[in-house]
């Protein structure tokens, strides 16, 4: 799959060069490029979390190139492709890749692989330079199925305006895919149950859904909502398939020197699971260069299996609470580097990294309900 | 009521080809063209917005009066359109009158000059409603 990823790149890239000719040449023929990466250092002070280890992890390091042209007038063609020092794929992945036609400013049609329209964050998911943070809030863009990484069929978007009131809106139909991680003492009846964690892609079938952003009078103030629904298929063997139904309510308020911004979702699989997750983050520039940042991230899964047969330690595989505080330097808008604090209440996404220490908590009952973390990096865009 | 921009702002103005037949806009609607909300002109035609570099001090002025917003938040505001492949920026220039001869040149272009900048033939200024 990563081969033909990368080869479908590849030839978008060379469909792009080649329709970014003279002999196209309507409107725009040039053929942009941008990118945008980063590196970071993850340490905590025992069990791992997102990309921090004990030890501290050093590998953390990200690298996307966009390419994007407009070979006619109403067409455009858009390609992104990033590469992930920890990525499960093995490097390399195809971001997204689609075409656009554009009947006016409120029709537009998308059809390709095209970067999932959820919540705030969904589209620039890897974009450091457009957060406060170095990673995003785990409750709603981590690994756990609210958030999918693009979908694959078609979709319209537009934008209306009338005075000061602003409203872009997105629908799309096809395939949405994504990763789930869990940690592995939540499968400690099936075979897995010494893995340190589980993780997984997803797909969700016959997907169905949208996004709404309405700009208000109020300068900086922007509140919206996202969903979809569709039939959810992993390749896990005792996975059984399920229908997702997942909406989510955002607000976003940006005014000079502050940053507001607060999400709230809830994802319901069948009758297998469901999750409610919600955030709260707030930043403020100082003399321009310097920020500070604070969040307050919350996740709560609730699960439907017989109580009898689990492990002591299972409700707090289902929680996470997250309290984190961040400075940034900003050397330009594209440079920046930061420092953040984590402190992390419930084991929905920390967890031992080696197998003993699973069966030694499986067996004694007994798990760290907290984990502090320290991240330090560097990210930038172009 | 109409306010020219260049006697509002003191500092910038706006500037079309003259072969286009708007004479007056509103603010939001020179905001939605350069941030490419919105894409055309009443006439149907793709407008060719043409911004300024950002160690000018008219890209601050024109940010300031005329989006309303700070030019590291017009930055962000591309990173976010570039990289969810919905747009990307107008072309930078580094002067006024790179400015006026690409205006000049394209009949569907629009773009902003210092206050105090003398416009050549084939350019016209443009009021701006508040």
């Amino acid at each position: 799959m990563q081969m033909n990823r990368n080869t479908l790149f590849l030839v978008v890239l060379a469909l792009v060069a080649l329709m970014a000719t003279p002999s196209f040449a309507q409107s725009s023929s040039v053929v942009e490029f941008h990118g945008f990466g980063g590196w970071a250092l993850g340490k905590t002070d025992g069990l791992k979390y997102s990309f921090g280890t004990q030890e501290g992890q050093y590998d953390n390091a990200e690298m996307a190139i966009n390419a994007s042209a407009r070979p006619m007038e109403q067409l455009s063609i858009v390609s992104q492709i990033r590469f992930d020092s920890n990525s499960q794929r093995g490097g390399a992945d195809l971001d997204y890749a689609f075409a656009e036609w554009a009947f006016s400013d409120a029709a537009k049609i998308r059809m390709g692989r095209v970067k999932h329209p959820f919540g705030i964050y969904g589209e620039v998911f890897d974009v450091g330079t457009l957060r406060p943070f170095y990673s995003l809030p785990a409750s709603l863009y981590g690994a756990n199925g609210f958030t999918a990484r693009a979908y694959n069929g078609a979709g319209l978007t537009g934008n209306l305006s009338r005075g000061r009131w602003g409203l872009q809106y997105d629908l799309y139909a096809g395939q949405i895919e994504g990763d789930f991680e869990a940690p592995g003492l939540l499968t400690a009846t099936s075979a897995n149950f010494a893995e340190p964690n589980i993780r997984f892609s997803y797909r969700v079938e016959d997907t169905v859904g949208g996004r709404l952003n309405i700009s208000t009078p109020i300068d900086g103030l922007t509140v919206g909502g996202s969903g979809y629904s569709g039939e959810a298929f992993t390749d896990l063997d005792n996975v059984s398939t399920a229908r997702r139904d997942v909406y989510a309510a955002h607000v976003e308020f940006i005014r000079s020197s502050l940053t507001i911004r607060s999400e709230y979702g809830h994802l319901k699989n069948g009758t297998d699971f469901s999750a409610d997750a919600s955030y709260v983050e707030l930043s403020y520039r100082l003399r321009e260069k310097w920020q500070l940042s604070a969040r307050l991230d919350s996740q709560d899964v609730s699960v439907n299996v017989n109580p009898a047969n689990l492990p002591k330690i299972f409700p707090q595989l289902l929680e996470n609470k997250e309290k984190a505080l961040g400075l940034s330097y900003w050397f330009t808008p594209g440079l920046v580097v930061r420092a953040s604090w984590h402190h992390i209440d419930g084991n929905r996404f920390a967890f031992p990294e080696r197998s003993e220490d699973v069966l030694r908590a499986l067996q004694t009952g007994e798990l760290d309900r907290t984990t502090d973390m320290l991240v330090v990096g560097a990210q930038f865009s172009f | 009521m109409l306010v020219p921009v260049v006697g509002r702002a003191e500092a910038v103005k706006v500037v079309v080809n003259a072969a286009n037949p708007s004479d007056s806009m509103t603010r939001e609607k020179v905001a939605d063209l350069f941030l490419k909300k919105a894409t055309r002109w009443e006439s149907g035609r793709v407008a060719t917005p043409v911004d300024q570099s950002d160690k000018r001090s008219v890209r601050g002025e024109f940010s300031q009066k005329l989006l309303v917003k700070e030019v590291a938040w017009v930055k962000s505001y591309w990173q976010k359109m570039i990289f969810s492949g919905r747009a990307t920026p107008p072309a930078e220039l580094s002067s006024d009158g790179e400015v006026l001869e690409f205006v000049r040149a394209n009949p569907d272009a629009i773009g902003y000059v210092s206050e105090g900048t003398p416009l050549t033939a084939g350019i016209k200024p443009v009021a701006v409603k508040d």
